[in-house]
């Protein structure tokens, strides 16, 4: 007989099992159950334990990732769309905050979200936050080492953004909708739906170097950070920035951008 | 004992979640070691890692896994085991746990702790893996028995047969969840001490705590609620059985104020305390 001295002997019985088991979950039925000793209870409740098992901790995972949609549609609405989500949407990960980055995407498709547009902008704002708040730290700017390099040559350095930097635009007031609906708001909950479309950054308090902030900022200082994060020079992004706005005080933005910890680091190589 | 874990074997630890993360670090309660769900700090930086840096300057810790799938017969993710590398160099836990348990298959996450078929197979497949994780780590690690609301036809090894012997075979620790014992126990109609009476002293590392909510139907091994008179019973009979070993009491669902979750680790020390005291008047 033939043997195959590189290969282990694969574990078939279990995989069709786990394949089975995991198919029946996944469904909802109870076809698996013949793999299952009923004993007190039958089967296909034990099954039923499992499914409500992974969908109430994925759902968990969304409604913590998500707070502030969990609070704008409420129980009923978050529950159904989380079902649906999760559904067609296969986690990937033994890691759960890898799970939900889709959530924007599938909310922007979803039936019964046409009546709130503005709730993908909202989610991508969230998820956003997410992973502002696990990305890596990055050490502070070292003026010094951009003072050893002279004046005129500046406008060829890339400046690099903090690895937890994230930009975002929105035609809806995401920003005042994710203010009313924390948990540590008191006042008013008026929304003003008129006011222009806003360019927001979420990036990391500077200060404690880990407390996620989301700052409105100016669309020329949007458009100039944008430029830098696809490792544009300083000369190029200036061009962008000033393209939109002759004004935009770009001295002041970038020695900002520096001091709250936007901008951490620059390369002067060629690209 | 190994004399790395001796340091934390009077008295029992706590499982450290997110939202104790600021009452720990104002209140540094005397508890023996602080564990964690590993992937909770996957991350590449920002806040979860930063308190862990912090209080691992106060407290022994522990990673526990959650999320590796060893029993899976889909390959082991490599991404997860470089993660999980990465944590553990950086915070050199005391103890590094995972779970008997399959997560996932055919690249679908369930991000559960599914049962596995206890099979003559199943066992060769999850030693192999064991062994995998601890080669990737260079560290033995402790793998902990996990509740079950049902039984596979096709298991022919009992589950306190099948724990044994994967730590016989692949040089792992035990960890055992005691609670998780009792579940079991319960809805597979076993007897819990003679599943004790089967794990041979000295291959457990490590003992877990928690609560089940009764359903009526199951137990289900919940983690949100006090550990139950039951469970205490047979903890006392476990640290009879293995000597004061690492004990850890867990809560992830409705999760009450610290100082209650300190009680419960309280009691677990009075345990502790009057084995350790008999052991020293029959010594």
């Amino acid at each position: 007989m033939a043997s195959l001295p590189h290969m282990r002997n694969e574990p078939r019985m279990l995989r069709e099992t786990q394949t089975a088991f995991a198919a029946s979950l996944i469904a909802g039925d109870s076809t698996a159950g013949s793999r299952i000793r009923a004993g007190k209870l039958p089967s296909a409740r034990r099954l039923e334990i499992y499914r409500h098992n992974v969908m109430s901790n994925l759902r968990g995972v969304l409604k913590d990732i998500y707070p502030v949609i969990f609070a704008v549609v409420g129980d009923a609405f978050f529950l159904h769309a989380a079902d649906q989500f999760i559904l067609t949407h296969p986690s990937r990960s033994g890691d759960l905050n890898q799970f939900g980055g889709d959530w924007s995407a599938f909310l922007a498709t979803y039936p019964h979200a046409t009546d709130l547009p503005y709730l993908p902008d909202v989610a991508t704002l969230e998820w956003a936050w997410h992973e502002a708040f696990h990305a890596r730290d990055a050490p502070a700017f070292e003026l010094g080492r951009l003072a050893g390099i002279p004046a005129e040559e500046h406008g060829e350095l890339r400046f690099m953004l903090h690895p937890a930097v994230r930009l975002l635009q929105s035609r809806f007031p995401i920003l005042r909708i994710w203010e009313v609906n924390q948990a540590s708001h008191a006042g008013e909950m008026v929304v003003d739906w008129d006011s222009p479309a806003k360019s927001l950054m979420i990036h990391r308090d500077v200060a404690d170097g880990v407390s996620v902030l989301i700052d409105q900022i100016s669309d020329p200082g949007y458009a100039f950070l944008q430029a830098l994060r696809t490792c544009a020079t300083l000369g190029e992004a200036a061009t962008v920035a000033l393209d939109i706005d002759a004004t935009f005080d770009l001295q002041g933005f970038l020695l900002e951008s520096v001091q709250s910890g936007v901008i951490v680091d620059f390369v002067r190589e060629r690209l | 004992m190994p004399a790395a874990t001796a340091s934390i074997s009077s008295s029992a630890g706590i499982g450290l979640r997110p939202p104790h993360y600021r009452a720990i670090l104002e209140l540094m309660p005397a508890v023996s070691f602080l564990e964690v769900h590993s992937e909770n700090f996957f991350g590449d930086g920002g806040q979860p890692l930063k308190y862990l840096a912090r209080l691992r300057e106060d407290y022994p810790i522990s990673t526990h896994g959650v999320g590796l799938s060893l029993g899976s017969t889909d390959p082991l993710a490599v991404d997860h085991l470089k993660k999980l590398k990465r944590l553990v160099d950086a915070v050199e836990p005391v103890l590094i746990s995972e779970h008997l348990c399959w997560v996932g298959v055919n690249g679908r996450f369930l991000n559960d702790l599914l049962p596995l078929p206890y099979t003559v197979e199943s066992l060769a497949h999850v030693v192999q893996r064991v062994g995998e994780v601890q080669d990737f780590l260079k560290r033995a690690i402790l793998i902990e028995n996990v509740s079950s609301y049902l039984e596979f036809s096709e298991s022919t090894i009992p589950e306190w047969e099948f724990v044994r012997e994967v730590a016989n075979r692949s040089g792992c620790q035990i960890l055992l969840d005691v609670n998780n014992i009792y579940v079991n126990a319960v809805n597979h109609d076993f007897d819990a001490h003679g599943y004790l009476d089967t794990i041979a002293p000295g291959s457990v590392g490590e003992i877990h705590l928690a609560g089940f909510q009764d359903t009526g139907e199951v137990l289900i091994d919940t983690h949100g609620a006090t550990v139950s008179d039951e469970v205490w019973r047979l903890y006392e009979y476990a640290i009879q059985r293995f000597g004061c070993v690492p004990t850890l009491v867990e809560w992830d669902t409705d999760i009450p104020a610290l100082p209650v979750l300190l009680g419960e680790a309280e009691k677990a020390n009075g345990i502790l305390a009057a084995h350790a005291q008999r052991a020293a008047n029959a010594a």
